[in-house]
């Protein structure tokens, strides 16, 4: 237990070396990832060349597309060539689109991230108070009730729930659009300058109300439906965090001088236990982004998800690549956006991870 | 006052007529092994008991009033920091690892005396001063990890006398503490007694802490008080079987080579606990008709009270 | 002493093992006590014992069987749920509930091997990792993280595609995504136990490694992996549904819950024939759920700090 005085200087050197070794981890990670799904993607079977060429090329073709794609040298020579490229922010040619795989990625990750912000939003505003209720009232029906739904969230394959929510919202009630981002009709009587690749914004910016109502009618459900994850575990972490702190000893000393039950439970309680939490929220926002995937191809919602997939059904490397680099260095970044703000909330985390 | 808890394996009768005073301006030693029930007696007072707990009977007297007939909200408000305040064993647990320990102090009386921020945390600096902290300005900003044990101890302290409260209850203040700072804490908690004028009910396993610093103790044994008594007539004299064992126990300097006198057997659980007098099976003086009943506390000489069948005359 | 006990009979072998290792049984019938008491543990195990049973018993349950195998009765097409088809029939004709119940027992394989196969991988390396944590240690730590750092969706989705279609191709690829997990669970509790007073008595002593290894610190690191492995049989069962989903399950006639949700789905017709989406996707949810909250109910049973709060 550290109890000498420390310096200023000393506390800010080991946040700075905790960072420092936390950002070197992560491009050793990304630069793993990267190799991981190279290897990987050249061992599936099919012919990039030929697709690349087109259905009805002839062979010739094909095989000047085999020089240009370098699929004639020896893996590592692709490889180098790649990361060679990379370094250049080249990242190649989609084989499906044939434009350039960055253009692609900045213009379908816009739409992911309204959605995975959406469901974000989401997961705070509904799985924080649900885990605190539960975590004040441990096992009363209230903690069974909100358990029960909780890991329902996380139990519920996506595609079953998003049938679900279509049969009910769209079928039965008529309430809300099947699928797809902003409704065509919409775009036409009131049309939208698309600066960004973003309707939020844009419509925003532009002070388009209908385009705004629009998409957000269209965001509903395939938000609910990512979020259901995210809100069961938030909302389980939260709860466990709480059942843990409000045993602590600290806890039973607000109690001892008498300080409102409220309080001691919104403010004492609930900052201790959110660090954990956060960390929860963090990483269930990085995988919002895999889940993602499944629904942006079920509700049509043009994001980096419906990319990926296609451009997985058709073999197309460079952006299949392209796409896990994105995917990778998200992950990164949410990972150690968590990790500084859990360092930020409790000064002893610092200390602790001193042993890697 | 008789309380249960209802536990997993049944009830656990945890106190069984536990019944004693305290004056104005004493400090009263409550003394028993680990898990004979004084901490749960101090938290009965202070209400602060898991809602497994029931208390089966008794009253709370403070200043006049039942406490038992309150509600909880009522003991939070008015007394709980405000006219009782509990220090607690151990400093470093006891205080919130992410709040600086001057909005701690500072809390408690804006809470019941209606302060503002810049208010409290000045009468918070002057406490922090008054309980012998050489720099208070750096321990107020200070967060709980960043102090030692004697520190954070004296931080609790300071709490607890922040609203001027006419009782503070310690439990085990020292336990999780150096001996050298033992020491101090001791002396401070007296210092305090007297300038503020309040009473103090110490909870400890410790007879030599007793000894020193309390004017009457009251021994307890699985939930049950077996004697009380001013401190020089109980060490000199201890009037039941289980205080004398206690003292005899104790390593004597001059016995040295000797073997230790423990006192045989165990504590008996308090799910099923003996009939009669809890103390009976391990004592030396044990009569039949001690298995058949529960003596009462009575005062067989001034000021000295002993719950013992042997001092009300029973032979057999 | 153990030749005597040899010489008994099993009841006896049971009891001295019982006596051995009494605390851990003690707790083991403590919880399931518990455990008994939570309404949610015990739907989750009710639903978990129907599933498993309806799986090893499907020819014996099915309305159907030979519906429930992949026989097409083409006169029943796509019929709304009746007394006759309580779950409605498929655009084969063939009932669905049948199905169905065809369908667990691929489902239960999946969610048995996968966890099967990635459970003593990752927990070997886990150990090994924690017990010698210069070099070895931090090496398979460092190919934890870096197969951490990718969703597991995505990876079991690479790898199953490379191998192929089918079952057996999803069971891997999932093992693969999984084992990572358990690694980096009992890496964290090596860690920890083996800083405990008994296990570095035990090596003062002078115990061999392997010795070490397998009686002090595994026993103690190895509760939070299975806890999570238990609760990983369903989680498996809901990312192979997903997998199969995306077409790379076992081919059709072959009752894969996923496979079927595919055709159904593909088929564009899920609104009108809305029970088809319905009742193919629920059995997979309420599988997933009974074994999740099983798992989370165990788990806090398990774990000191969620206990009731006490004083002290």
């Amino acid at each position: 237990m550290v109890g000498a005085r420390r310096a200023r200087g000393t506390a800010a050197t080991a946040y700075a070396r905790f960072i420092i070794r936390r950002v070197l981890l992560s491009v050793l990670v990304i630069l793993g990832v990267l190799v991981i799904v190279f290897f990987l993607a050249r061992v599936i079977p099919a012919d990039p060349a030929g697709l690349w060429a087109g259905p009805h090329a002839p062979p010739e073709a094909v095989e000047r597309a085999r020089g240009e794609l370098h699929l004639n040298d020896p893996l590592w020579t692709q490889f180098y060539y790649y990361i060679e490229g990379l370094s250049r922010g080249d990242l190649g040619i989609s084989i499906r689109t044939h434009d350039p795989v960055w253009q692609d990625i900045v213009r379908t990750l816009p739409p992911t991230l309204e959605l995975i912000t959406a469901s974000l939003i989401l997961s705070i505003l509904v799985g924080i108070p649900l885990g605190v209720a539960a975590g004040i009232r441990q096992g009363s029906w209230v903690d069974h009730g909100m358990r029960f739904f909780a890991i329902s969230g996380v139990s519920v394959p996506s595609f079953w729930l998003a049938v679900i929510l279509q049969l009910l919202f769209v079928t039965s009630l008529g309430l809300l659009p099947t699928n797809g981002y902003v409704s065509e009709t919409v775009l036409l009587t009131y049309p939208l300058k698309r600066v960004t690749g973003s309707i939020f914004v844009d419509a925003l910016t532009q002070g388009n109300v209908r385009v705004l109502a629009d998409w957000f009618w269209h965001l509903i459900l395939p938000a609910i439906t990512l979020a259901s994850y995210p809100v069961g575990l938030v909302a389980r972490m939260v709860r466990t965090m709480m059942i843990e702190v409000l045993g602590e000893n600290y806890i039973r000393t607000a109690k001892a001088y008498g300080l409102p039950a409220r309080f001691v439970h919104y403010r004492y309680a609930l900052k201790n236990a959110v660090a954990p939490a956060i960390v929860a929220l963090g990483l269930s926002f990085a995988y919002s982004l895999t889940g993602a995937f499944l629904i942006e191809y079920i509700f049509a919602w043009p994001g980096i998800g419906q990319f990926a997939w296609y451009s997985s059904i058709t073999f197309d490397y460079p952006a299949i690549l392209g796409v896990a680099l994105v995917v990778a260095i998200f992950y990164v970044v949410v990972n150690l956006a968590v990790d500084l703000l859990q360092a930020f909330l409790d000064r002893r985390i610092v200390l602790e991870k001193r042993e890697a | 006052m008789s309380l249960n808890f209802e536990t997993e394996e049944g009830t656990a009768k945890v106190l069984d007529r536990v019944s004693f005073d305290i004056r104005p301006g004493e400090v009263f030693g409550l003394v028993g092994e680990t898990g004979c029930g004084k901490t749960v007696t101090a938290l009965t007072i202070l209400r602060l008991l898991p809602r497994s707990a029931r208390i089966r009977s008794g009253e709370i007297h403070f200043s006049g009033e039942n406490l038992v007939e309150w509600r909880d909200e009522e003991i939070a408000a008015r007394i709980r920091g405000k006219r009782i305040s509990m220090i607690f064993q151990d400093p470093a647990t006891s205080l919130n690892p992410l709040y600086p320990a001057g909005e701690q102090i500072a809390r408690v009386m804006m809470v019941h005396e209606g302060l503002e921020n810049k208010q409290a945390e000045a009468r918070a600096l002057g406490l922090l001063r008054r309980v012998g902290l050489p720099d208070p300005e750096r321990v107020l900003r200070s967060y709980p990890h960043e102090l030692s044990g004697g520190m954070q101890q004296r931080v609790m302290i300071s709490m607890a006398l922040a609203c001027r409260p006419e009782l503070i209850i310690a439990d085990e203040p020292t336990t999780a503490v150096d001996v050298t700072i033992q020491a101090q804490i001791l002396e401070l908690l007296l210092q305090l007694k007297r300038e503020f004028g309040l009473s103090v009910l110490l909870i400890t396993h410790n007879l030599g802490i007793v000894a020193e610093t309390c004017d009457r103790v009251g021994v307890m044994y699985a939930g049950t008080v077996v004697e009380i008594a001013r401190t020089e007539d109980l060490f000199r004299d201890p009037s039941h079987p289980y205080t004398q064992a206690l003292l005899r126990a104790l390593p004597n300097a001059d016995a040295r080579g000797q073997p230790l006198k423990a006192i045989p057997g165990l504590v008996p659980s308090l799910l099923e606990p003996p009939a009669g007098c809890r103390y009976h099976p391990r004592c030396d003086f044990a009569m039949p008709s001690c298995a058949r009943r529960r003596p009462e506390l009575l005062e067989h000489r001034t000021e000295h009270w002993a719950a013992c069948l042997l001092h009300e005359g029973v032979k057999e | 002493m153990t030749a005597e006990v040899v010489e008994l009979g099993i009841p006896a072998r049971w009891k001295a093992f019982v006596n051995r290792h009494r605390p851990a049984y003690n707790e083991a019938r403590r919880a399931w006590r518990l455990l008994r008491k939570d309404p949610l543990a015990v739907f989750g195990l009710v639903i978990v014992v129907a599933f498993v049973t309806v799986a090893l018993l499907a020819p014996v349950f099915a309305p159907y069987p030979a519906e429930g195998r992949g026989q097409s009765n083409l006169a029943n097409r796509l019929l709304p749920p009746s007394l006759e088809h309580p779950f409605g029939t498929d655009d084969f004709g063939r009932d669905l509930l049948s199905r169905i119940m065809f369908g667990a027992n691929i489902e239960l394989q999946v969610g048995l091997f996968t966890v099967f196969l990635a459970f003593p991988i990752g927990v070997l390396l886990g150990v090994l990792a924690g017990y010698f944590r210069r070099g070895i240690g931090e090496g398979i730590m460092r190919v934890t993280d870096m197969f951490l750092a990718f969703p597991p969706i995505l990876l079991a989705f690479v790898i199953a595609a490379a191998l192929g279609r089918g079952t057996y191709a999803i069971i891997v690829a999932m093992a693969v995504s999984f084992w990572p997990w358990y690694t980096r669970l009992v890496h964290a509790e090596v860690l920890r136990v083996r800083s405990l007073p008994y296990v570095e008595a035990a090596v003062a002593a002078g115990l061999p490694h392997r010795r070490v290894l397998l009686k002090h610190i595994l026993p103690n690191a190895i509760t939070p992996a299975t806890i999570q492995a238990s609760m990983d049989i369903g989680a498996a069962i809901l990312i192979g549904s997903a997998l199969s989903w995306l077409g790379l399950g076992p081919s059709p006639p072959a009752p894969d819950w996923g496979v079927m949700f595919n055709n159904a789905y593909l088929s564009g017709s899920l609104i009108t024939y809305w029970w088809l989406g319905v009742f193919i996707g629920m059995p997979i949810f309420l599988v997933v759920l009974a074994f999740n909250l099983v798992g989370d109910s165990v788990r806090e049973i398990l774990d000191p700090k969620l206990r009731r709060r006490r004083i002290l």
